[in-house]
């Protein structure tokens, strides 16, 4: 699935909100023709510029006084050279500030009425191409005169839905004015992204800049998109192993993704996020969890740091000093001397991989692993330190002992928890 | 009345397995359960069990005796009665790997993490988290289902490919590496048990040096190790590893998979994840759902 780019009409109104530039893929200007002058065409493209949004045209039926929402009798040329003008003013300006203009969107009413004339529809994309070139996506309506027109002319298209507007039960828009016409609700606003951007109809979705709540409605839509763009990888028939986006806490991830309806398990990685499942009954999208933890962090219960006590006496320690170039004391000391969170549960039942070790002692795994480490050894491989919690085969360097610790309970399984604190304490 | 099931001699290793511990891989615990899931419940279904009641998973030869009453017993789906006392020779594996002892009542050993059986690594579950050694005595539950009888089908035909889906990591493999395991003719090594069975054949080489992080695993993953080996981890691998995956057993083909002994043949045919899904369905309704 390609990605499902975000587009917010902007630059319509005096008092608008600069966040929205930051949840846009896609800023459609408004370019003369139903609101915008220069100098809010060149405030918008400064915002563009600032938060790396793409710049596109949105130009109108020219009535500023009805804001382009009323269908106007213009003969197609008339039209064509309207939008055209309208499309070069930004593009002129655009230039002078060195953003390119790839987008283009008609507003309004000429957005219904050039998608059901032919005629109509060619004016507006002929008008677009003259202005803008052919190195133009055009956002439109999914099917219609307008797609039909640009693709005609060579140009992409991006297939529009509108994540906050409400829709009749046969999919088509429940017209401005009526009830429901318009979502304000963010929970909705969301689910209507979800349908519209999983349903394989949509390239694109709008938010309008002037719907109530816009800021927060965009920043739900673009959390779902950026959910849904995450890579998703089928691993076997009953698994999906998700990419964990940035900045996510660990255990509220795995707790939300544990939470969803038909997941069995989901573990938590170094990288990745992975659901488990029966093959017969996948879930939903368990990228929308992430979505929801994205916009709204869970809170997470910190306890104070578990403290293991460690002697340090590993077979491996005198090799890690050497590699190093420090003393077995400096080694130990720099061991014990921070504190851990714990990244990662697994290899072995309990077996919890810490983060950051110093990286003057992040010395990498060995080359070929141990058939068998005893049970409470100490390693360290790159960036990782951890207990053994049973004698297995293993390849971590050896530095030490942990004393009176049991990282596995038969009864409440892993000792220590995704997030959890540790430290290590010297015992000489 | 309370009853016993006795080991009286083992020839090779013996565990209590059954349908497994899903959902505790957070805690690093493998799902587990048996390596053939479908002898398991020929086993158990003989006997009037659910099909993943807690049964004994041998790979020899084993003598057994029933105490405290008379019970009836199952060897992979064939199903006789025994007297209290009365000691029993099961022959060890001829066609498959395994073999499957059920009891009718099932294995009452203690339920640990939502599983009764043996996690041998974590001492984990079964008869002390061990394998079984003569004179262990089990204790039985209560019987009274009815028994019913599943045809294996080709279900354990040692001929029929095994189906996998590609992925997740194939783009670590050129296509020609991910061909020749899809063309290759495999051997099962002996160096195989119920953590990973590794595979004898084509060399499937990959760039990666296997610094990489660890990452999640799933029962049937195909790892290729550096040397170009591959693994399929089995019901109790590493819930975590760093070697890339070149494709995925699907989940209706790990007991046809696992029921080959070594020097055995495996060969591999790519299926879509809805063909997977599709298998695991019929597969399910075949030997994991029962009619009472």
């Amino acid at each position: 699935m390609t990605e499902c780019l975000l587009n917010i009409d902007l630059g319509e109104l005096p008092e608008e909100d600069e966040q929205l530039y930051t949840l846009a893929h896609v800023a459609n200007i408004a370019c003369g023709g139903h609101a915008g002058d220069d100098a809010s065409m060149r405030r918008a493209l400064e915002s563009c510029a600032r938060y790396g949004t793409r710049a596109g045209a949105h130009p109108s039926y020219e009535d500023r006084e009805g804001f382009g929402r009323k269908a106007l009798e213009v003969p197609p040329e008339v039209l064509r050279s309207q939008v055209a003008a309208q499309c070069s003013r930004l593009a002129r300006l655009a230039a002078g500030q060195g953003v390119p203009v790839r987008y283009a969107k008609p507003h309004g009413a000429l957005y219904h009425s050039a998608n059901a004339s032919p005629a109509l529809g060619h004016a507006v994309v002929d008008g677009v191409v003259e202005a803008l070139g052919r190195d133009v996506t055009f956002i439109g309506p999914g099917t219609g005169a307008l797609r039909d027109a640009a693709r005609e002319a060579g140009l992409a298209y991006a297939r529009e839905g509108f994540a906050d507007r409400g829709t009749r039960p046969d999919g088509s828009l429940i017209p401005r004015g009526q009830p429901g016409a318009v979502l304000t609700d963010p929970a909705r606003a969301r689910e209507n992204a979800v349908r519209l951007a999983t349903g394989g109809t949509v390239d694109t979705l709008c938010v309008h800049g002037d719907t109530p709540g816009a800021v927060e409605l965009a920043r739900e839509v673009r959390a779902t998109l950026d959910a849904l763009a995450l890579p998703a990888e089928p691993l076997g028939d009953g698994a999906l192993r998700l990419i964990l986006p940035e900045g996510l806490e660990r255990r509220a991830t795995r707790e939300a993704l544990c939470a969803l309806p038909r997941v069995v398990d989901a573990v938590i990685t170094e990288e990745h996020a992975c659901v488990y499942f029966d093959p017969a009954s996948p879930p939903e999208e368990p990228r929308l969890a992430l979505a929801r933890l994205l916009r709204v962090p869970a809170p997470v219960d910190t306890r104070p740091p578990t403290v293991i006590r460690v002697r340090y006496d590993g077979p491996d320690l005198a090799a890690v000093a050497e590699r190093a170039k420090l003393s077995v004391d400096e080694v130990a000391r720099l061991h014990a001397g921070r504190e851990y969170s714990v990244r990662c549960v697994g290899f072995l039942p309990g077996f919890a991989y810490l983060g950051e070790v110093d990286p003057r002692i992040a010395v990498p795994r060995l080359p070929t692993p141990r058939t068998r480490v005893p049970a409470l050894a100490v390693g360290i491989a790159g960036g990782r330190t951890g207990v053994y919690p049973f004698a297995s085969p293993g390849g971590w360097n050896l530095i030490g002992t942990a004393l009176d610790f049991a990282a596995f309970t038969p009864d409440e399984g892993a000792v220590l928890r995704l997030g959890d604190r540790v430290r290590f304490e010297r015992v000489v | 009345m309370a009853g016993w099931l006795e080991i009286a001699g083992v020839g090779s290793p013996v565990t209590v397995q059954d349908a497994g511990r899903p959902g505790q891989m957070h805690h690093g615990v493998p799902p587990g359960g048996a390596l053939v899931p479908e002898l398991l419940a020929l086993a158990n279904r003989a006997v009037g069990n659910a099909w993943g009641a807690a049964a004994l998973e041998a790979f020899g030869r084993l003598e057994l005796r029933v105490r405290g009453r008379a019970a009836r017993v199952s060897v992979d789906g064939r199903a006789f009665t025994v007297a209290d006392g009365e000691t029993f020779t099961v022959p060890a594996p001829e066609a498959a790997s395994v073999r499957y002892i059920a009891v009718e009542g099932g294995l009452a050993v203690p339920e640990v993490l939502g599983g009764r059986g043996t996690l041998v690594v974590a001492r984990l579950g079964g008869h002390e988290g061990r394998a079984l050694r003569p004179g262990d005595a089990l204790p039985l539950g209560e019987g009274g289902g009815t028994p019913e009888t599943v045809a294996p089908g080709d279900a354990l035909d040692v001929e029929v490919p095994i189906r996998v889906t590609l992925g997740p990591d194939a783009e670590r493999f050129d296509p020609a590496t991910v061909s020749a395991l899809l063309t290759g003719a495999f051997t099962v090594s002996p160096a195989s048990d119920r953590v990973g069975m590794r595979l004898k054949g084509p060399t499937l080489t990959h760039g990666d040096e296997g610094a990489g992080t660890s990452r999640p695993m799933v029962r049937g993953a195909i790892q290729v190790t550096l040397s170009g080996e591959p693994i399929v981890l089995g019901p109790d691998h590493p819930t975590t590893g760093g070697y890339p995956l070149i494709a995925a057993v699907i989940r209706a083909d790990w007991g046809r998979l696992c029921a080959r002994r070594p020097g055995g043949p495996v060969r591999f045919v790519a299926v879509s994840l809805d063909e997977a899904r599709e298998a695991w369905r019929r597969h399910v309704e075949r030997f994991l759902s029962s009619s009472h």
